[in-house]
């Protein structure tokens, strides 16, 4: 993918993010860069406070007021996001870009019918009459798999199953084909069973329509089946960038390793699972190691000191480490 | 197994739904939480516990914890009939303080105006009668158990982090020395190198303890790593249940195996067809007594799934499954 000479559809360039907080400035992101091709589907990694939802909020342009972007680019279809009015990053929202969310029932409108959110989309993104966008909403419940989709178009969130409403959020995100879904952890809190024709769903889908997809999740194994490519983040760094399978056989930068010795598996006992020495630096720190890794790394030298410059260790494959594995 | 620390037989719990009408003689429509469920739980064992949200998980873990009263069976426990106990009068019976729970959320379950001392010595002013220096003796010792530096004692539940809090709800849990814990997803908040200490503690005090565990747990990952044996609930019954990684290796129930299939294994693509259920549950209010629960849903359903309740099939010893067509290994 990445040999081909077409320019990626989503590149987020050396993007560094703070937020002013009352207790000092959070530096979330710094110097945060990656891709994403056509139809390819990235995992982005990492325990919580990583920065990787901040990434999200960041290429879809819906960051906190608080949030300030200090640094970077990110180009989406040809398109500097950062640069962009907001007229237009608002006609690309919905419509090139779109989103589905964590906590699929808090992330619809409780007190309005879910078929007529659906239809909103269409009528401000598609140009469809209200009549003809009513009717699409219907035949796009079908298409996410709910069964009986007129009556369910006049349900309200709360009479569905969560689920469902993930499938709403999942037909809401899809109504205009969108070139790029962002799926933040789009299967936390639903059951297992439920997690699994979810993803494949999404997988079809974005299959079906050569739609790329950024999968932001915590779970090692749901990134394992899903993605193509995973980048993973910590402390607001990208710290490794590498194909599912070279990851997972050999990763190269020590935390990945650590993280990946952390994770249950079959095959593993208790005693197998190493822990991660150490919490994630506090970000507000003025005196932030250049790696944020470095006071919770067992392969540390002096010059840990100088900044960790991502640096290609093979085909395809970043690594931001001094002493890579 | 070893000799049964708790065991249950036939424990259900019916909730009436809706009020009865003023003159209706019938009574109202019964939500079927628990279903004449029957399991023992060794002593020093690991018991999962798994299924969907609605399953009957938490209802079931409360009436073990005699929080509630079942509708009726009995619970087996030091001897006694503990579910014979009202769950009002429970808190005066010596075997509450033998059995213990851990809560899912760590945040919510710990009082905010509490310090991280109030917390775990509630318990032991509570169910222990200690007071004073006895008192303060026990909260440390159950503290430093857990790995909770003792000067974060008197913190209060925001001031800690998730893994802190984690161990608080622990230490108050363990520090009766209990007999039976029932730990209701202690992880599902915790990033995963938290939950790796946090699972090892775990392990070590059961070791250092003698206690047995009740696993309740989304995260079958983890319920293949830690527990001895796993119990499989759909809608109100035990389907399933065997050593835990038989269970999931080759399952004998339909709806296992779709568990079993959803599972995501970090670093690991499973190739071949995967089973997977579509639709909702039945709803669990007044289920047809004369059909599977799983009928519907299950994708080797036939006629007979619909028409008669399905048999208990025992495999091996400790292994069982509620179904009329079980798997085989070679299914």
């Amino acid at each position: 993918m990445t040999a081909t000479r077409q320019p990626p559809l989503l590149a987020v360039e050396d993007l560094s993010v703070s937020f002013r907080t009352r207790s000092g400035t959070v530096r979330a992101l710094e110097g945060v860069g990656f891709t994403i091709a056509r139809g390819e589907t990235v995992g982005i990694v990492g325990e919580s406070g990583s920065g990787k939802s901040v990434t999200a909020y960041a290429v879809m342009r819906l960051l906190d007021p608080a949030a300030r972007v200090t640094s970077g680019r990110i180009v989406f279809g040809g398109l500097d996001m950062l640069a962009a009015d907001e007229a237009t990053v608002a006609e690309i929202r919905g419509r090139e870009l779109s989103m589905i969310f964590q906590n699929p029932r808090a992330s619809l409108n409780p007190i309005r019918r879910v078929g007529a959110q659906i239809a909103d989309v269409l009528v401000r993104h598609a140009n469809l009459s209200a009549r003809a966008a009513a009717e699409r909403a219907v035949a796009l419940l079908a298409e996410v798999g709910i069964p009986d989709p007129a009556r369910r178009a006049r349900a309200y969130p709360f009479e569905l199953s969560g689920g469902m409403c993930q499938r709403v959020g999942i037909a809401i995100a899809l109504a205009c084909r969108p070139a790029l879904l962002i799926a933040d952890e789009p299967t936390t809190g639903l059951d297992v069973t439920t997690q699994a024709t979810i993803m494949d769903l999404v997988a079809a889908l974005g299959r079906a329509r050569g739609m790329a997809t950024m999968l932001i999740t915590h779970d090692l194994g749901l990134a394992t089946e899903r993605c193509d490519r995973i980048v993973v983040m910590h402390a607001g760094h990208v710290v490794e960038d590498a194909p599912t399978e070279a990851l997972f056989a050999r990763p190269r930068h020590p935390y990945t390793e650590r993280l990946l010795a952390a994770t249950p598996r079959p095959g593993r006992s208790l005693a197998d699972l190493r822990t991660i020495p150490g919490g994630l630096p506090d970000l507000r720190r003025d005196d932030l190691p250049p790696c944020r890794f470095h006071d919770r790394c067992h392969r540390r030298s002096v010059d840990c000191a100088l900044p960790p410059l991502p640096r290609r260790v093979e085909n395809g494959r970043l690594v931001a480490c001094r002493h890579p594995l | 197994m070893t000799a049964p620390v708790l065991e249950a037989r036939g424990l259900s719990k019916r909730f009436p739904i809706g009020r009865p009408g003023l003159l209706a003689r019938r009574p109202g429509p019964l939500l079927h939480a628990v279903d004449r469920v029957s399991f023992a739980i060794g002593a020093g064992e690991t018991v999962g516990l798994v299924g969907e949200s609605g399953c009957g998980k938490t209802t079931l873990t409360r009436i073990l914890a005699r929080l509630i009263d079942p509708t009726e069976g009995e619970i087996r426990f030091g001897g006694e009939d503990i579910a014979a106990v009202p769950a009002g009068r429970f808190s005066r019976h010596p075997a509450r303080a033998a059995i213990q729970m851990v809560f899912q959320d760590a945040e919510g379950s710990i009082n905010p105006r509490f310090t991280a001392l109030d917390a775990i010595a509630a318990p032991l002013r509570r169910l222990k009668g200690l007071r004073g220096a006895a008192l303060e003796a026990e909260v440390a010792r159950a503290a430093d158990r857990c790995g909770l530096p003792r000067a974060l004692l008197s913190r209060f539940p925001h001031q800690l982090s998730g893994g802190q809090k984690a161990r608080v709800g622990i230490a108050r849990a363990i520090a009766t020395e209990p007999k039976l814990l029932i730990l209701d997803e202690p992880t599902s908040a915790l990033d995963v190198s938290v939950q790796v200490v946090i699972l090892a503690l775990l392990a070590e005090l059961k070791a250092s303890l003698g206690m047995s565990y009740l696993f309740v747990s989304h995260d079958l990952n983890v319920v293949r790593l830690i527990c001895d044996r796993v119990l499989v609930m759909y809608l109100g019954q035990i389907v399933e249940e065997g050593p835990a990684e038989t269970v999931f290796r080759a399952p004998l129930h339909p709806y296992t195996r779709a568990l079993a299939d959803s599972i995501a294994i970090p670093g690991e693509r499973r190739a071949g067809p995967k089973l997977r259920l579509s639709g909702d549950p039945k709803s669990p209010i007044d289920p047809d007594p004369k059909a599977c629960r799983f009928h519907g849903r299950c994708p080797r359903g036939r006629e007979l799934c619909a028409k008669a309740p399905p048999p208990e099939v025992i495999a091996a010893l400790g292994r069982r499954a509620l179904c009329h067509q079980p798997l085989t290994e070679a299914a």
